[in-house]
C-alpha cells in the first residue's frame, strides 16, 4: 500500500493523458487504485513499480471507453503510442512537475485564480461560463494561455538546469 | 496494435519548441482538456498527432496533459502545494472543532466558524467574504468579451448556485491555515479502500468539513454531528461542506435523519431540511428520515426515499425544478438538472444500515482492575465497598437504601433506581464494564448496565452509555437495546435472548471520539459513538418500572491503549 500512495499523482498524471476530461479521469484513477490494492501481492518489489502500475491504468483506460460505448476522441492505437511516449518521458515528468509548481507560484493573481477556478471545482466549463456571463470558448482561450505559459515557463526552467 | 518502436533513453530536457499559443495544435488540445472538442476536433487532433511531419506532436501533447494533470491533482487532493497523499497535513485533534447547527446550502460565515488559533494571527471572516467577492470581480473584470445585458440576466439567475459552488471550491482551497471542522465520525467500516487518506479511517476517527473522502471500495458509515447518519458505499467521491450539508460527486449513500427530541427541535421546525446532500446535478433535502443518492458515471442523481419527505431540485439552468418525493418514491436527475419521476424506483442498491463493531483486542492478563464486585453478601449494598467483599476498588456504592439487597446469589434489586460507583475515565485507555444479570420480572421493563453522569440513585436512566435488557420479549420483539445517550443512537441489537445473561460495554478513549463497544454474552454486537456532551462520573446498574433482577459478578478494568486499541 505505502508504494501505491506514494505513486498516486504520477499515476494520476498518466491517466490524465489518456483521459483529460475531469470526471471520467477521476472514475477510471479510482477504479486503478483499487486493482492495484486489488492485485498487489502479484507485485514484485524488486522491480520498478510504476511501469507495472501504469499497465493497470492503460488497461482500465481502454476498458472506461470500451464500457461508455461511445467513440473515444483519440483512437485506441493513438492512445496507446500515447501512452508509450508518456511512460518513455516518466523520469522527466517528475521534473517537469516539479517546475510546474514553482511556475504556479509566478502566474499572475487572475490567472491563478482562473485556473484554481478551473481545476477545484467539478462544475463543466460551459457552466463555469455561464456564471461568469461568458462563453466557453472564450474561457477556454483565457485557460490556453494560462497553460501556454505554464508550459514556457517548465520548459524555460527546464532548459535553464532547473531554475523556474 | 501499437507502435512499440524503441526509444533512446531520455534526459531532462526541453521540449525542442513550444507551439504558439494559437496554434491550431494547442488550440485541440486544450480543447480536450476542458472537454468542449468536438468530433472534428477529435479528427484533427488525431491526424496531427499522427502527422510524421510533426514528430513533436506527441511529446507536447504529453507535456500539455503533464500540466493539466498536475493542475487538476493539485487542486482536487490538495489544499494547498503539490502534496502528494502521504504528505497531506492531518488535523489535529486539538485543531477540531465543531461547527454551528445552523443549515446552509453552501459553506458561509455562519455555517463554517473560524476560531483562532493560538498564536496565529488569522482573518476575519468578514474580509475574507469580500476577498473572495474581490477575487470574482476581477476574474469577470479580467474577461475579454463583452456582455449583453440579457445574456447577464439570464446568466445571473441561472447560474447562482453554480457561483455558490464555485465560492465554496475557491473557499477549500482557501483552508490551509484554517482549523479543520468536525462535522461528525466514523461509526461503521466494512471493507473499505481508501484512496484519500495516507492512514486507512477507522471507527471513532473524525470527519471534517470540506476534506475529500474518496472511497474505492467497501461501506462506510458516518455519524453527522446534526444527527444524521451516511452510510457511504465505493467507489465514491464525498465530502461535508457542513455539518447538515454534504457533496455527492459520485457513487451511493444512503442518509438516516434522526427523530429530533422535543427539545432539540424547535415548534416551528417541521418545513425545514435536516440533511442536505448536493450533487453536480440535484440537491436532496430531507424532509423526513431515510433516503438514497446516487451519482452515477454520466453525472445523473437518482434518488430513492425509504421512509418520510424529501424535497429534490435539480440544478439546471432556467427555473429550478423541484419534486417532492415521499416514502418508496423515486427520481432520477439527468445532467441538465431536468428531474423525472420514476415509475418503478429501485431501493435495491442502497446500503442502508451498517451495523459496525470495532475490533477491540482485550487481554485479560494485561488488564488493570478498577472495580471487582462479586455483588454476593447479605447486606443492603448501599454504602458497602467491594473490597469488603473479596473484590477491588474501595469507593462506596451508591444505591437506594431499601430492596436493593445482597444475597447469596447476587444483588436483589426489587424497585426502580440505580446503584453507581464513582469513574471518570481517562484518553488512551480501553475500559471493559461487565455484568451479569438476570430479569426475573416485570414484562417489558427492564435492567441496565453502563457509563452514567453523577450519582443519582433515584434515577434508573442511565445518561452515556448504557445498554439494557427486558425481562421478556412479549411487548418489544428485542430483548436487549444500546444506546450511547438516552435521547439519540439508540440500537436495537435484535436480540430476543432472556434470562441470565452477561453484559460487556468496552469503552474506548484511544481516539479523538470515544467509542463504545456492545457485548451480550461473548457477541460483539454494536459499536457507538460517546456523545460529545456526555460526561461520564459513575459506573452504574439500573432497573425500572416493575422489573426485579438478580446482578452479580460486576467489574471495571482497563488496558493502555498499546494493549487495548485496535488496528
Amino acid at each position: 500500500m505505502t508504494v501505491l500512495l506514494g505513486h498516486q499523482r504520477q499515476i494520476y498524471a498518466f491517466i490524465a493523458t489518456l483521459l483529460p476530461h475531469q470526471i471520467e479521469l477521476d472514475d477510471v484513477y479510482q477504479q486503478t487504485c483499487l486493482v492495484l490494492w486489488q492485485k498487489r501481492d502479484q507485485f514484485d518489489p524488486s522491480r520498478p513499480f510504476l511501469p507495472w502500475a501504469y499497465a493497470f491504468a492503460r488497461n482500465e483506460v481502454f476498458n472506461h471507453v470500451r464500457r461508455e460505448g461511445r467513440g473515444p476522441c483519440l483512437s485506441n492505437e493513438l492512445l496507446e503510442r500515447i501512452a508509450m511516449a508518456r511512460e518513455e518521458s516518466d523520469s522527466t515528468a517528475s521534473a517537469r512537475r516539479a517546475a510546474l509548481e514553482e511556475c504556479v507560484k509566478k502566474l499572475p493573481k487572475s490567472h491563478r485564480e482562473l485556473v484554481e477556478m478551473r481545476y477545484a471545482s467539478e462544475i463543466s466549463l460551459k457552466d463555469l461560463a455561464a456564471t461568469a456571463s461568458t462563453t466557453a470558448a472564450a474561457l477556454t482561450m483565457r485557460l490556453q494561455r494560462v497553460r501556454h505559459a505554464l508550459m514556457q515557463c517548465v520548459e524555460q526552467a527546464l532548459a535553464g538546469g532547473g531554475r523556474a | 496494435m501499437s507502435d512499440r518502436r524503441p526509444r533512446p533513453e531520455r534526459t531532462i530536457q526541453p521540449l525542442a519548441a513550444i507551439p504558439a499559443v494559437e496554434s491550431e495544435l494547442f488550440t485541440l488540445i486544450n480543447r480536450f482538456c476542458d472537454a468542449t472538442e468536438t468530433q472534428a476536433d477529435c479528427s484533427r487532433l488525431e491526424s496531427l498527432l499522427t502527422d510524421p511531419a510533426m514528430p513533436d506532436a506527441i511529446d507536447v501533447y504529453c507535456a500539455a496533459m503533464e500540466v493539466h494533470g498536475s493542475l487538476r491533482w493539485r487542486w482536487r487532493t490538495c489544499q494547498a502545494g503539490f502534496q502528494p497523499i502521504g504528505q497531506q497535513r492531518q488535523p489535529a485533534p486539538s485543531e477540531l472543532v465543531r461547527a454551528g447547527s445552523a443549515a446552509h446550502t453552501w459553506p458561509t460565515k455562519q455555517a463554517l466558524p473560524r476560531p483562532a488559533i493560538p498564536g496565529k494571527k488569522q482573518a476575519a471572516s468578514p474580509i475574507r467574504r469580500e476577498s473572495l467577492t474581490d477575487r470574482l470581480l476581477v476574474w469577470f473584470n479580467g474577461l475579454d468579451r463583452p456582455v449583453a445585458l440579457a445574456v447577464v440576466l439570464q446568466s445571473v439567475v441561472t447560474a447562482a448556485a453554480i457561483v455558490l459552488a464555485v465560492i465554496g471550491q475557491i473557499w477549500q482551497t482557501n483552508e490551509t491555515a484554517q482549523p479543520a471542522v468536525a462535522c461528525g465520525s466514523i461509526i461503521g467500516i466494512k471493507n473499505a479502500f481508501w484512496l484519500s487518506t495516507d492512514q486507512p479511517l477507522q471507527i471513532g476517527d473524525p470527519v471534517v468539513a470540506r476534506k475529500r473522502l474518496e472511497l474505492a471500495a467497501g461501506l462506510v458509515e458516518i455519524a453527522c454531528d446534526s444527527g444524521a447518519t451516511v452510510v457511504l458505499e465505493g467507489p465514491a467521491r464525498f465530502e461535508f461542506l457542513s455539518e447538515k450539508t454534504a457533496s455527492l460527486l459520485r457513487g451511493r449513500l444512503t442518509v438516516t435523519v434522526s427523530e429530533a427530541s422535543p427539545e432539540q427541535q424547535p415548534a416551528d421546525s417541521v418545513a425545514g431540511p435536516r440533511f442536505t446532500i448536493q450533487t453536480s446535478s440535484a440537491v436532496v433535502h430531507d424532509l423526513g428520515t431515510r433516503f438514497g443518492v446516487e451519482v452515477d458515471a454520466v453525472g445523473k442523481t437518482h434518488v430513492h426515499v425509504f421512509d418520510g419527505l424529501i424535497e429534490c431540485v435539480g440544478r439546471g439552468l432556467g427555473n429550478a425544478p423541484v419534486a417532492r418525493l415521499a416514502a418508496g418514491q423515486g427520481a432520477t436527475v439527468d445532467q441538465r438538472g431536468a428531474v423525472l419521476r420514476l415509475a418503478e424506483p429501485r431501493p435495491e442498491p442502497f446500503a442502508q444500515t451498517l451495523s459496525s463493531v470495532a475490533e477491540i483486542r482485550w487481554d485479560e492478563s494485561r488488564a488493570v482492575t478498577v472495580y471487582r464486585d462479586s455483588l454476593v453478601g447479605a447486606e443492603p449494598l448501599a454504602g458497602t465497598v467491594s473490597s469488603s467483599r473479596g473484590g477491588s476498588g474501595d469507593s462506596p456504592w451508591t444505591a437506594p437504601a431499601a430492596n436493593w439487597r445482597l444475597t447469596n446469589a447476587g444483588l436483589e434489586a426489587t424497585s426502580p433506581g440505580s446503584a453507581s460507583l464513582p469513574f471518570v475515565p481517562q484518553s488512551g485507555r480501553v475500559y471493559r464494564l461487565a455484568l451479569e444479570m438476570t430479569v426475573t420480572q416485570g414484562e417489558n421493563d427492564w435492567a441496565a448496565v453502563g457509563f452514567s453522569g453523577p450519582a443519582d440513585q433515584g434515577s434508573s436512566i442511565l445518561d452515556c452509555a448504557w445498554m439494557l435488557q427486558r425481562h421478556s420479549t412479549d411487548l418489544d420483539p428485542n430483548a436487549i437495546f444500546l444506546g450511547s445517550d438516552r435521547k439519540s443512537l439508540r440500537y436495537s441489537a435484535g436480540d430476543r435472548t432472556t434470562g441470565r445473561r452477561t453484559l460487556v460495554i468496552f469503552l474506548d478513549t484511544t481516539r479523538p471520539r470515544w467509542t463504545v463497544t456492545f457485548e451480550a454474552d461473548g457477541r460483539r454486537l454494536k459499536t457507538n459513538l460517546v456523545p460529545t456532551a456526555a460526561r461520564i462520573a459513575s459506573v452504574a446498574l439500573a432497573c425500572n418500572g416493575s422489573a426485579k433482577v438478580l446482578f452479580s459478578s460486576f467489574s471495571l478494568s482497563f488496558m493502555e491503549s498499546r494493549h487495548g486499541s485496535r488496528n
